[in-house]
This record gives structure tokens, sequence and C-alpha cells, in this order.
């Protein structure tokens, strides 16, 4: 019980939920964009799956950043799919992004299994040396929680600051909310709809592609089957509970990491608690999470509605 | 008039049509239309619903192609591919359904698809500009307002900025009072003449003729798809004459409106409040509607019309206040309001069927529940496709196909639907929104009858509606909504422009008058 | 509204001529096959990539899914929980809601109908066997009533909740199976061996075809019957058009809240045969794939009664078959998941006219949070 009572428990928490919180907030980020434009991606789950296996099987050869590149390409490659059924073919988005997330999970599985020999080799790859920002870490306890991060999560604050400025302050930003909220009027301005929501869900892809891969290669190193954990989905909350704001939602990811770094940490202190029961504690918090959102997440208008051009 | 972005002088006639024809599927919308616009006026295009003026308006605009003809825009040939490229040449159109985005300011509008708009969005500068030609036009659009939360007027306004401020040489106005009180309709028309003055000429499209004599110049009518008058003068032009050529059987425009016996109270309303997340809701109502009598409700759209509506029908929950059919208080129960006999006419015929169920299936939704069509809990088609079928033949549904999708029929024929599902019974209330909206003359006159049917046989009648000669057409006594309250009531013969544009506009002191 | 119009532009008029019926027909069904031929093809392409004979392959995996009496019983057993899920799933779907919790139901409702037949260990069977069956059902609706609620009365999408719900639900079966339910002698987590008296036997000999297989026959039944009474083309009604049931009288909390709970029921009972028929012991990994499939398979039927059957047959020899095949050729068994996923893209293209209705109408009500507005 003391425990909870030093700095060092909770700066220890913070920091593995930033760690927790990289590949979300790549897949949050990225997914946001898409739902800004309207396009909802429930296959978001097979985008980072198939980015993790790929940036394994890149990375192993190769080197780690090749691997993470690759596994961002996959995730859009299968977005590419959605941009093809649903953008263009006008496929129920929610059909099309459970289809993709079957598609990855059982591709990955495949893949793992027919390349995995028993008794053979596993693909692996070592975990990455942590990059310490010279200032940040000498500031008192907040230095130790922001201590021994990689560059995957250095990199994700830093894409956050980047999307978060093209969503705001650009006329490509401007567009993927007007697709998003009015898609006809839009198009009557002028807008390319069937154009911008293809980008933004092919960023989305790509992004997913990325956190997948960062959770490969950034904190696990191997793969599994079904790695991924419906960590997709949980990404869909967290852009809920950020009323579709990129910075929201990097805060919303840090918020599931911090919840689920804390159930790990907490069974070192309640040991007479069933380890199941800490568990639930960052799906819990998601629940109560996803039930206020309704008081202050404003979704977009035509988020799910496939766009069809009149006449 | 060019704005720095705007394209080269004007020369030439602004506007030449010649030979224009488009046919969509067996219809043919446009055949062999000529179209002259001069320099420097408002050229008025009418004619009815479904007489092709939106479909010129777009062919012009460049968001459909003709099927044949040609064009001339200041004397250089044109023939725009995509309303962007029209855009380009300096043509805006203003459309029915405005074509601001939602969820964005007026600010974002501004800069959303302009063609030479930098790729970082500078929100300083966009507020500047609509700043700067609000007040060069003396108009009060508010840059930084979301679009959503601006009364229809304002967007309109707002909409006709932004066309201007994109260096537009032509605006082409679609239907645009159709949903203004009168002194918004006043206001339009006072920017019409100023930006006439300034050397933009104009293409108004409507389908009331009363005020172009003080708007327009010359007009031009079509009907079915044909040029029946063209370009003639405003002031030389007789309005009844243009009636008969826009519709051909001007009797369908004349309303004989039954004498009807008022009995006794049948709909009363008192202090209704009704809270809506996404609109202004209803507050303090208060009003009675006898038997046999129809009551008007006006306001512009957006003025807790659809509260009214919604708490008439038993839709949604009151915040105060209490609703009696007959003495029986059916506040906040839709189930309870269709026993007590209120029917409802939605006022959006997409809400008001379901579209992929067939014909049968709608025609008799009102009976779910009903003992008489099932057996076990299952529903018996048979008995339900031959009770269908005597409502089509009642209320001429056409085709005359119970298994036919509610979609596929035509909307005047999707509104006879939607009458017989719900008058199929005389009502002893008919909540009616909206009821002619979209509708050809024809179609209209039907629904106007029953409406007028409705209350000779006995019931009470509430005709809700943004359109004023809609309201005229049919109602005895009118109340006028504004922000959820009534700003004013009086009987028919008592409404003036003056009286009704005062109180639509919220001018008035009186509020929650009974009317009586 | 606005949305897609099956096979013709957006507000244009579109008289339905005669024989539009056996056209849709006819286009659904050279759609079906033209899915089913690039699913196999695919498959058989990365068969191809990854070194194997696609050929002998699928004949493995015929094979195994209907060439012999035990491969025909695994088809059956394997179909007849997702047809279960199938049309629960689709009752919702019909009403305009996507669940996704089967998953976490399953589970509960295997729980539920253990400790209702350990209850009940010493009653005849005829008292053990539908008293579990109900403690299925039961458990199985107790775990939707919560987002059934959050959706009814605050729009919580379900989709999202149920999910939730779902890794609850493994969290609880992993402590159960670890700690009170495990005896004492297993090594890993399960729970005792399912009481005698509770067991659905099976029908033959040297299969795992059990008497739990009919249980989908029942609830095929009732699933015609709901679809052709008064309160199901409610329910549709509300699933078609939210605003237009709601004028008419139907409770949308009360179609939010039965239809969630019809699918939480029909979960639980799969629960209960998985756990008395197929398995006569509860797991961790007791409820397998089925939820997640469940719902896939009620969008592939088009959430129609044949079509769910004939989805749930499908995916029932394709999973049997891609076992089979794992184990005979040594071809991963997720090459099934692969071409169910691409059934199901295949058929997610408009021209298969049943989904686009239907899924009309899941838009209609579709929400991530709060009321939808328009």
């Amino acid at each position: 019980m003391s425990q909870l009572l030093e700095a060092t428990f909770w700066s220890a928490t913070v920091a593995g939920g930033l760690r927790l919180a990289t590949p979300l907030i790549y897949a949050s980020i990225g997914e946001t964009f898409a739902q800004r434009a309207g396009v909802l991606n429930l296959g978001l789950e097979g985008y980072m799956i198939i980015g993790a296996l790929t940036s394994l099987y890149v990375a192993d050869p190769t080197v780690a950043p090749l691997g993470f590149l690759a596994g961002g390409l996959a995730g859009m490659l299968l977005a590419a799919f959605m941009v093809l059924l649903s953008i263009r073919l006008y496929a129920n988005q929610v059909v099309v992004g459970f289809g993709l997330t079957i598609l990855g999970i059982g591709t990955t599985g495949y893949i793992f299994r027919v390349t995995t020999d028993v008794g053979g080799r596993d693909r692996q790859v070592s975990l990455p040396s942590e990059v310490d920002i010279p200032l940040l870490s000498d500031i008192p306890w907040l230095g130790d929680a922001l201590f021994g991060h990689s560059w995957y999560t250095w990199l994700a604050l830093g894409l956050v600051v980047v999307t978060g400025f093209i969503a705001s302050r650009t006329i490509f930003g401007l567009e993927v909310k007007a697709v998003g909220e009015d898609p006809d009027a839009a198009a009557a301005r002028g807008v390319d709809v069937v154009r911008v929501r293809t980008m933004a869900t092919l960023m989305s892809g790509f992004l997913g592609g990325l956190g997948g891969a960062a959770l490969m290669l950034g904190s696990v190193g191997r793969f599994q089957p079904w790695l991924t954990a419906n960590r997709g989905f949980i990404a869909l909350i967290v852009i809920i509970m950020a009323s579709w704001s990129i910075w929201g939602a990097a805060v919303g990811a840090f918020v599931f990491g911090f919840f689920e770094a804390l159930g790990f940490n907490l069974n070192n202190v309640f040991v007479d608690v069933p380890v199941e029961g800490l568990n639930a504690i960052p799906f819990f918090v998601a629940l109560l999470i996803l039930t206020a959102s309704a008081r202050w997440a404003r979704m977009p208008r035509g988020l799910g509605e496939n766009y069809v051009p009149t006449v | 008039m060019n704005s720095e972005t705007g394209a080269a002088p004007a020369s030439g006639t602004p506007l030449s049509v010649r030979g224009v024809s488009r046919r969509f599927g067996a219809v043919q919308a446009l055949d062999d239309v000529d179209f002259t616009l001069e320099e420097g006026e408002i050229h008025a295009l009418v004619g009815e619903n479904g007489a092709g003026k939106s479909t010129l308006a777009k062919i012009v605009a460049g968001s459909i192609l003709s099927d044949s003809g040609s064009m001339s825009l200041f004397g250089e040939p044109y023939q725009p591919s995509s309303r962007r490229e029209g855009a380009a040449a300096g043509v805006a159109h203003v459309r029915q359904q405005l074509s601001l985005v939602r969820g964005l300011t007026v600010a974002q509008n501004l800069q959303l698809g302009r063609p030479d708009a930098p790729a970082i969005f500078n929100a300083g500068a966009a507020r500047a500009e609509v700043e700067r030609w609000s007040d060069e036009f003396g108009l009060g659009v508010p840059a930084e307002t979301l679009i959503d939360d601006m009364p229809l007027a304002i967007r309109q306004q707002a909409e006709i900025l932004i066309a201007v401020a994109w260096g537009a040489r032509l605006l082409i106005l679609d239907e645009p009072s159709s949903a203004l009180g009168p002194l918004e309709t006043q206001a339009l028309i006072a920017l019409c003449h100023r930006l006439r003055s300034e050397g933009t000429p104009i293409i108004y499209i409507s389908h009331r003729l009363p005020e172009l004599t003080e708007l327009a110049d010359r007009l031009t009518v079509l009907r079915a798809g044909k040029v029946v008058v063209a370009g003639a003068d405003v002031r030389d032009a007789d309005l009844r004459e243009v009636a008969t050529l826009m519709i051909g059987d001007v009797t369908l425009l004349e309303v004989d409106r039954p004498e009807i016996q008022r009995g006794s109270i049948r709909l009363a309303v008192s202090d209704l409040s009704v809270s809506s997340p996404h609109g202004v809701g209803c507050h303090g109502l208060d009003f009675e509607v006898a038997a046999g009598e129809i009551l008007g409700v006006v306001g512009i759209a957006g003025n807790g019309q659809d509260s009214l509506a919604k708490a008439l029908t038993g839709q949604v929950k009151l915040t105060g206040g209490r609703i009696t059919v007959d003495g029986t208080d059916i506040s906040g129960s839709a189930g309870q309001a269709i026993a007590a006999g209120v029917a409802h006419i939605h006022e959006d015929r997409s809400n008001g069927l379901a579209a992929s169920f067939s014909v049968a299936d709608n025609a008799t939704a009102r009976h779910i529940g009903n003992r008489r069509f099932t057996s076990f809990g299952v529903r018996l088609g048979d008995k339900i496709a031959l009770h269908a079928r005597e409502l089509i033949e009642r209320f001429q549904v056409r085709p005359p196909e119970p298994a036919a999708k509610a979609s596929s029929l035509s909307g005047g024929n999707q509104q006879k639907l939607m009458a017989a599902r719900e008058l199929e019974q005389n009502p002893a209330v008919l909540v009616a929104h909206g009821p002619t909206k979209g509708l050809d003359p024809e179609a209209a006159k039907a629904m106007r009858d029953r409406c007028f049917a409705a209350a000779q046989a006995g019931g009470a009648v509430v005709v809700i509606s943004a359109d004023l000669d809609e309201v005229a057409d049919l109602a005895h006594r009118i109340i006028v909504l504004y922000r959820g309250v009534v700003t004013d009531a009086f009987s028919s013969e008592d409404m003036t422009p003056e009286r009704l544009g005062a109180a639509m506009a919220g001018l008035t002191e009186t509020s929650g008058a009974t009317g009586d | 509204m606005t949305d897609v119009v099956a096979g013709g532009e957006r507000g244009e008029i579109e008289h339905a001529p005669a024989g539009t019926e056996e056209r849709s027909l006819t286009t659904s069904l050279s759609t079906s096959s033209l899915a089913v031929l690039i699913a196999v093809v695919v498959g058989g392409l990365i068969m191809l990539f990854s070194g194997e004979n696609p050929l002998t392959a699928y004949g493995a995996m015929l094979d195994g899914a209907f060439g012999s009496r035990f491969a025909l019983g695994e088809t059956l057993s394997r179909a007849a929980p997702l047809a279960i899920v199938g049309y629960g799933t689709a009752v919702a779907l019909r009403a305009g809601l996507i669940t996704i919790g089967a998953q976490g139901q399953v589970v509960a409702g295997a729980i539920g109908a253990l400790l209702t037949a350990q209850f009940f260990e010493t009653a005849p069977s005829a008292v053990a066997i539908p008293a579990a069956a109900i403690g299925g059902a039961l458990f199985g609706m107790a775990w939707v009533l919560i987002p059934a609620m959050l959706r009814a009365y605050f729009s919580v999408n379900e989709i999202l909740s149920t999910l939730l719900f779902t890794e609850f639900a493994a969290l609880l079966i992993e402590y159960l199976l670890n700690n009170p339910l495990k005896p004492p002698t297993a090594i890993t987590p399960q729970s005792d061996p399912y009481p005698d008296n509770g067991i659905l036997g099976l029908v033959i000999d040297g299969t795992r075809f059990h008497t739990g297989v009919f249980a989908a026959v029942i609830i095929g039944l009732a699933f015609i019957w709901w679809v052709r009474s008064d309160r199901g083309f409610s329910y549709d009604l509300y699933g078609e058009n939210p605003n237009l049931a709601q004028s008419l009288g139907i409770s949308s909390n009360r179609v939010i809240i039965n239809s969630l709970l019809i699918s939480g029921a029909t979960a639980g009972l799969v629960g209960w045969i998985q756990a008395a028929g197929l398995l006569q012991r509860v797991y961790v990994g007791i409820a397998s794939d089925i939820g997640f499939f469940g719902l896939v398979v009620a969008f592939l039927g088009g959430a129609t009664a044949g079509g769910v059957l004939v989805a749930a047959l499908l995916f029932g020899a394709l999973q049997a078959g891609g076992l089979a095949m794992q184990s005979s050729e040594g071809i991963p068994a997720s090459l099934s998941d692969i071409i169910q996923a691409l059934l199901l893209l295949g058929f997610s293209i408009r021209y298969a006219p049943q989904i686009i209705r239907l899924t009309r109408g899941v838009m209609a009500n579709f929400t991530l949070v709060g009321r939808k507005r328009r």
C-alpha cells in the first residue's frame, strides 16, 4: 500500500502509460483524420496487425526504420481495399471494416504459421534503445516519467504536432472536415469529396500500420497471432473521447495507456486482488469514458455514410 | 465589382443559352431552351416545380452537362464541365439547398474549394475578408459563427457574399425567397438591387410571381422544359396570364375553400414547452383548435416548428404543459396520440415513409398491433395487401401496386401514400407539416383537398409551414412562431405582409397569445 | 435518408417493373457466386505464393468438411452455433443495431449453463437440461443488458460497448477457471466436467454431432416466425426508419433493449450447447471465434432466415475443412479466416441488394456517440 505514496510508483506508471500509448497514438491520429472525413475504419485493427507483422519481417533481415516504414505501407495497402469497396463502390463501411479486420488477423496468422517451423527459429527483433531528450529528463519527477522512451514514442508525439497542424491550419484539413460534416455541400463548393476521403483513409491505413509496427518493434519484438488484441477498437473509443480532435486523441491514448500500466503496476501492490480484476481497469475506464463522452463529443455528421455523387 | 481574384472585365452579353436540351431517363427536363441574360439586369426565371428551372441553372453553373445546345458567357464560348469550372469562369449558383458546409464558419467556407486559395488556411485574413464584404454591402454576416448556428436568411447572405468575394460576374439565385419571411425577402430584394447597380447581372429563379414585379426587370417562363415566355418586360406582363402559361390549367392554383362548420374544441395545448438538443424548442405555447378549423403555424424554418410537430404527435417528452385531444392527455406518447386519432403528415417524405418497404406495408403501418391483420402474431400478407389495395384506390396512389417499393413512387405519389396511411380514418387532429412542399400543382391541389376534407369531417387541423402562400390558402387562423414562442396570432382575414413580417422577425410585443 | 439507393441514381423516379424480384434474385445469385469464386481463387493464390498446392489443399478441405460421417458431424457442430448467433444478431441488425458482443455472451452463457447444471446435478435430465439452457440464455442476456441500456438511454455505441464486455467476459472466465471453478487436480485453467445429467448426447456415434445442434433448427424456426410477426415488422420498421417508427408509437428504447436482449439470449444458448454438448466442460477459449463470425454470418445472410442458414453452413464447412487441412496437409487453418473475410468483402459491394437494404437501416441508426444529428 505504501508504494502508492511513492513518487516513483507514479512516475513509473506514467512512463509505462506513455509507452503503452505509443501504438495507440499513431493509430488514433490516423483514424481521426479518416473519421473527420466521414470514413469509419473498423478495419483499423487489421491495419495495425498487418503493419506489425510486416514491420517484423522487414526489420528482421534489414533495419528497424525500414521495417517501421514497411509496416505503414502494409496498413495503407489494406486501407486501399476500404477505398475501393466503400468509397468507390459504396459498400457499407461497417461491413467492409469488419471484413478487413478479419482479413488482417487471418492473413498475418497464416503468414506467421507458414513461415514459422515448429521448433524452428522464431523471427524477432531486439527492442530499441532509449532516447532521452537532454533537458526534459532533468525536470524533477516529470523527468523520470519522460525518461527511457524509444524514438517511436518521440516520433509519435512529433506526428501529433504535425497532423494537428494539418487538421486545423491547412486547406486540406478544412476539406477533410467539410467532407465529413456535409459532403454534398462540400462537393457543391468544388471540393473533390472522393479524393479527400481517399487520402484521409490511406492516411489512416498508413498511421494504423505504423501503430502496429511501433507495437512490434518498440515494445514486443516478436509476433503472436492477434497480437494487437483489440487495440484498434480501443483507438476508436479514444477518438470519441477526444471528440475527433488530434490533440485530444493523443491525450486519450495516453489516458488508456496510463490505466493499462496502472493495472499492471497495481498487481505488485495488491497481491491479493485477482490479476484479472486489475487488468479490467483500463476497459472499465474506457466504458466510463465512452458513456460520458456523449456529454461533450460531437460526431462528424456524415460519419459512416457513403457519399454518392448526385447526377 | 470584381475582387482582386476576379476574372477579366466583362464584355458582350453576360449569358446566352442556345438550344439547350437535357433528358433524365424518361423525362425531358429541358427541350431546346434559349435564354439570354443582358447586362445589368435581374432576369426572373419562373415555372412550376418540375418545369426545368433548376436543371437550366445547374447546366449554366456547370453542375450538370446538357445533352445538346451551346452557351456563351460575356461573348466567349462557355462549356463548363464542373461547378468548379463554372465558378472559375465567374458563375455563382446559390441553390435552394444552400451549399455552405455546416460545421464550418463563414470564413472557413470562404476559403473552402476556392480556386486560388493558399494551402495554409489564414484564419485572420479570411475573417477580415468576410467582414470587409459584409460591411460593404451593409450585411450582418458574422465571420466566425458556425453555419449551423445561423438563421437561414443570414446563411443565404453569406453564400451570396462568398460568391461575390470569389469574383462572381453572374449570379444565379435558385428559389431564394421560398423559406424567408416578408422582412427577409425585402432585405434580399434590396441586396439584389445593390448587386445589379454594381454591375452583376442576376438570374432569379422562383415560382412565386408577386414579388417579381418589385424585383426583376424581365421574365422568362418555363413549362415542362420549354420556354413559353422569353424575356418579357416584367412591368408589361399580366401576372395572371403568366400564371396560366406556367401551369396550363390555372384552376389548379385556385383554392376553393369549402364552408366548414366550426365545432367544439378538439385539440387543446396549454403552456407547452419542449427542449430540443439541436434546435430552439418551444416555450409556453397556448392554443386551441376546434373541429372543422384549420390553424396555420407560420415562421421561418428552424423556429420551433419541428419541436411543435413532434409534441403534437406525442413523439417527444414535454418539459412543461400538456396537450389534450378530445380531453385525453396525449403528452409525450405517440401511441396515445395515435389512439386518440392524431394523424401526421411529415414534413420530409423520406422521414415519413419506410422507403425500401412495400407500398402495402407503408399504407398499413398504422395498423401495427391490430389483431385484424395477424394470426398468432404473424402478419397476414393477403389481408394486408387487400386492405392496401382499397387505400391505394381511395387515395389514388399510382402505380396501384401494393408490392412496389415506396421509394419507386414519384414525390406526389409518396405524399399520397403517406396521406393514405395517416388519413385512412377521419382524424381527430391532423398535423400537416409542409403538406404541399415541393409538389407539382396537381399533387399540391390534391393535398390541399385532403386537408379541407379532414376539417370538413370534423377534424382539428394544424398546418405548419414556412411557405406563407400555403398557409394563406389553407388556414382560418394563424399563429406565428419565432424562436419557439408565439409572437402573434390573428385570423386569416387580418393577415398582412407587414404584420406577418414583424411577427416572423420577432418584432412584436405579444407573445403566447391565444388568438381567439 | 439520402443514402445509397440500389441500382439507381438518387432522387430519380424509378418505377419498379414487374419481375424486379426475379431479376434481383438472379443478380444476387450471380454476384454471390462471383464473390465465392473470387474468395476461392485469391485463397488459392495465397497458397501458391506460400509454396503449397491449392488443389490438394482444397481437396483436403472439402474432404474435411463433407468427406466422411465424422467430417459432416464437424461441419454441422460448427455451423449450428454460428447459425444461432447469426439469427440472434440478425434480429438486432434488422433493428439497426450492430452487436459484436456475442463473443462475450457465449462465454457468459457457458458459465451460466455450467452453474445451473451444477445446481441441478441431482435432478432428472428432463429438468436439468432445459434449466441449463435457460441459465445460459439468461447469463447471455445479462451480459448485454448494460450495453443495451447504455445504447437506449445514453446513445452509447453498441459495437464498442459490447466489445468491452467481451473483454470483461474473457477476464472473468480466466479468473473463474483459474480459481473457484478449477478442479484441484487440473493443471490448465478449466472447469469440472459438465454434470452427466445435463449432457447433450451424440446423435451419431464416432462424430461430434450432438443433439444441441438441433437448437439451431428451433432458433431458425423462431426467427422465421419473428420476421413474419407483427412485432418483428415493427422492429424492422424501426431499423429502416427510426423517426417514422417513433411517430407510429414504436418505443425506441424498447426496440433497442429487446433486440439486444434477444441477441444476448441466443449467444447464451450457444454457450450452453458448447459446454453441454460439444466440449462437456468449460474452457477459457470456449467461445472460439463464434461471436465474431456469427455477426459475419448475419451480414452475409442478409439477416434472412435462409441466408443465415446457408452462410452458417458455409462457414461451418470452411472452419471444419480448414482444421482438417491443417492436420493433414500442414497448411494453417487461418486460410479459412482469409477466405471468410474475402467472402464478406465480396458480398459487401452494393450489388448484393439484401445487404444494401439492411445496412441502410443500420446506417440510419448508426452513431458512435450521442443522438444522430441531421
